[in-house]
């Protein structure tokens, strides 16, 4: 039987472009199995964890410059429109390039994720054609980093229920309050920022959001410890933080539309952790190979269902961002993603726990062991973080299979 | 890879819902529980005439372009309706082989019989399993041949589960030679030949019993026949895996809607979160089992070279999530799900027996295993 599809000539060529910047701009990365068990890092994280500021600082000094220079050679924003510095290309071009990338060493962008999977889509999507031209751009080249002003101490599940209080003032935005769990906070540039704007409306009714400078007077961050001893994450405190007028997106007191849509985003991106997924899975086989018991038909069993939930993550976020309509944001739809990623990670997690025995939990010195308790221990995180599992139930049984709200005590 | 229906795959599930709403006298999954009614030829002769069999013909044998992924479609709606007809047999088993022999041998007796089934919708089985039903790796066959003069052969043994056996017209046995794994054809009504139905738990897939006394038959794949019967087990496997999509999804619908319309403590019960999670959960377990379908599907109609290990992963997935779900469905449906009247068991009744007719979950996922070569 012959292949139903003939290559698309213009996906082709470009890809064919594609090739010729990665080449001259990055090295191949090899083939998985080349890498030697026992060579190497073994680190099996799944969160960056801070390690010596002035690493981290080369780290993201790398990462921008790659990213300006991919930016450069006009493979940066594939699918932005061209009037703001995008190459103007659909979706799938997007896909195919990141998969010709993922053969190539490049620095960890992670940084950029917030920035580019949340951050600059809701600038688009809400913000003035001046904030476009302002921010677009540098957001998509890594000039600036961005991150998520959401959730606070009392308002995290419940994220209309937040207390920070934006107050105008001429042409200014006067901020003050606290925000919690912000990820990459210590390294960004600006931040989008949901806030109190109307104390007499219905919750929901009286937040808008803002575009923040993270450099201005009155910013805060503070490093969170997490339970793997890290801190990927940040307490942001703002005390009287100006921001423009101009700076509001989408209307004043309409804030919460921009908060899900952003959200939907937000397990867009969670969800979209195929690559990562891809790679535990691999570090997995690897554990199942030297263990000494890959032949165990128990275990084999248990490694196929990894294997397996792997790739239907992949393809179950491929279709939903497949089937939707080309230029539509992300739909409740996307949530699914984030349930398959936390299912595929909590079985392996299990797995190489029930495989290494007393070593996930004391060091024997081991290349490839005692690695694995940093990923045992991040993921309950993942299970709460971008919604958690049952929040992302809920939303689910609500939005998509269109089950009844609870009623309002 | 391309997990999304095409205009033409959409317009074929249309047509699909189409048939089975038009089917004549109400309810025939319980018609069948009831013993009313089992298989009707007629109906299956209506679908063969309305297409379902046009992409079976590959395009090289005058096929008319489509492929497992058209067949997956057509199942997931027979899922859905749990129709008593061979489909899963005659375009999956049946097919199944004598496609790969027809390809490997290039015309011969496979290739006319191919065309006679997708043409005349010859009512086909395969007689396999021995009494124990199971599966094995390497293959095992329930029946042993030996040649008697030119393309005849005389075939011994004892077939269990044979979908659609005493319905069938036209019999394939897989056989163990002295000359190694070969596939012969028996007349349904072949001297020697008895075949007694077996009592099932799901009415909509009748099975029988076969014995073969010194049954005559004729070559189908005369000799090296293993790496066709493992392809036909994989089309098999894809087109079972989308039958069980079907009839999840179909289980889990009944169950939002009746979740939709049932109120406990002043209070429609899908207003409460545990039945949401748990709808929820069904919707996760149905979207993956697709997803898994429409990936295997794809890869085989694509020859790619992971085909097999998609074939394996699709019939891992299905045998799990189908019966999880209709069992959730039931669960969601409280007392009334479980009374005989409701239709809810059903659908648990057919999930209960797709989950093993060609393998278990285990079985799949360790074949999953050695096929990614772990």
């Amino acid at each position: 039987m012959s292949p139903e599809y003939a290559p698309e000539t213009g996906l082709t060529t470009f890809l064919d472009s594609a090739r010729d910047f990665l080449d001259s701009a990055a090295d191949v990365r090899g083939p998985v199995e080349q890498q030697h068990w026992g060579e190497g890092p073994d680190r099996v994280g799944l969160l960056p964890e801070r390690p010596d500021p002035a690493e981290e600082r080369t780290a993201l000094d790398a990462a921008k410059t790659w990213k300006a220079t991919e930016f450069d050679a006009g493979f940066g924003w594939l699918t932005g429109p061209t009037e703001l510095g995008g190459a103007g290309l659909e979706p799938r071009f997007e896909v195919a390039y990141r998969k010709l990338r993922a053969g190539y060493r490049i620095p960890d962008l992670s940084m950029f994720g917030i920035g580019l999977g949340m951050v600059a889509p809701s600038i688009q999507q809400f913000g003035t054609d001046t904030m476009r031209r302002k921010y677009l751009r540098s957001l998509h080249r890594g000039d600036l980093v961005a991150c998520q002003l959401f959730s606070e101490p009392a308002a995290g599940s419940d994220l209309a229920a937040l207390r920070t209080r934006a107050v105008r003032n001429g042409d200014v935005w006067i901020v003050n309050g606290q925000k919690v769990w912000t990820t990459g906070a210590h390294l960004s540039d600006v931040g989008l920022l949901l806030a109190r704007t109307d104390p007499a409306a219905p919750a929901r009714r009286g937040i808008s959001a803002f575009l923040l400078d993270m450099r201005a007077p009155g910013v805060d961050v503070r490093p969170l410890r997490q339970i793997t001893g890290g801190a990927s994450f940040n307490e942001v405190f703002l005390t009287d933080v100006r921001t423009p007028a101009d700076h509001l997106l989408g209307e004043e007191h309409g804030g919460w539309a921009v908060a899900r849509s952003t959200l939907a985003r937000e397990r867009d991106v969670a969800g979209n952790s195929g690559a990562d997924l891809e790679t535990t899975v691999d570090q997995l086989t690897r554990l199942v190979q030297h263990s000494g018991r890959a032949q165990d038909p128990a275990v084999r069993t248990r490694w196929a269902d990894c294997y397996a939930r792997m790739l239907i993550h992949s393809w179950t976020t491929a279709r939903a961002a497949a089937e939707r309509a080309p230029g539509t944001p992300p739909g409740p739809e996307m949530a699914m993603g984030k349930l398959t990623w936390t299912d595929a990670l909590r079985r392996c997690s299990a797995l190489a726990g029930d495989l290494l025995g007393p070593a996930l939990t004391a060091d024997t010195g081991d290349w490839g062991t005692y690695s694995w308790s940093e990923f045992a221990l991040t993921v309950p995180g993942i299970r709460i973080s971008a919604g958690t599992d049952e929040i992302i139930r809920t939303v689910l049984a609500e939005r998509v299979l269109g089950l009844p709200r609870e009623p309002n005590p | 890879m391309d997990l999304t229906l095409t205009d033409e795959q959409r317009d074929l599930r249309a047509v699909m819902r189409e048939f089975v709403a038009a089917q004549p006298a109400g309810d025939l999954a319980r018609q069948a529980l009831d013993g009313q009614a089992r298989y009707d030829p007629a109906t299956w002769r209506e679908l063969v005439r309305i297409g379902v069999l046009d992409p079976v013909l590959p395009e090289g044998l005058g096929g008319d372009g489509g492929g497992l992924r058209e067949l997956a479609v057509v199942a997931a709606e027979l899922g859905r309706a749990l129709l008593c007809v061979p489909f899963l047999p005659v375009a999956g088993l049946a097919a199944g082989v004598l496609i790969a022999a027809a390809e490997r041998d290039q015309g011969g007796p496979a290739e006319e019989m191919l065309r006679r089934v997708v043409a005349d919708g010859v009512a086909v089985t395969v007689a396999w399993l021995p009494r124990d039903g199971r599966w094995e790796e390497p293959l095992t066959f329930a029946c042993r041949a030996r040649r008697d003069g030119g393309e005849s052969w005389v075939v011994t043994g004892e077939a269990m589960f044979v979908p659609f056996g005493t319905e069938a017209e036209l019999v394939l046995a897989p056989v163990a030679t002295p000359d190694g794994p070969a596939v012969l054809a028996v007349e349904g009504e072949a001297p020697g030949l008895v075949r007694e139905p077996m009592p099932t738990v799901d009415a909509t897939r009748p099975q029988a019993r076969m014995t073969f006394a010194d049954v005559a038959a004729t070559t189908v794949v005369g000799a090296d026949a293993t790496a066709i019967l493992e392809a036909a087990l994989d089309r098999a496997g894809v087109l079972l895996a989308a039958e069980q999509l079907g009839t999840a999804e179909r289980a889990m619908e009944m169950a939002v809607g009746y979740a939709r319309l049932r109120e406990q403590f002043g209070r429609l019960i899908g207003s409460f979160q545990a039945v949401k999670h748990l709808c929820a959960d069904m919707l996760v377990g149905v979207e993956s089992l697709r997803s898994a379908v429409r990936a295997a599907a794809w890869a085989i109609d694509a020859a790619a070279p992971d085909r097999a290990v998609l074939a394996s992963l699709a019939q891992a997935v299905a045998s799990q999530v189908a019966a999880e779900v209709t069992d959730a469905a039931l669960h969601v449906h409280g007392g009334i799900g479980f009374t005989w009247e409701h239709d809810a068991h059903l659908y648990l009744r057919r999930a209960l027996g797709d989950a093993v007719l060609l393998g278990n979950a285990d079985y799949h996922r360790v074949r999953l295993a050695d096929r990614a070569g772990l």
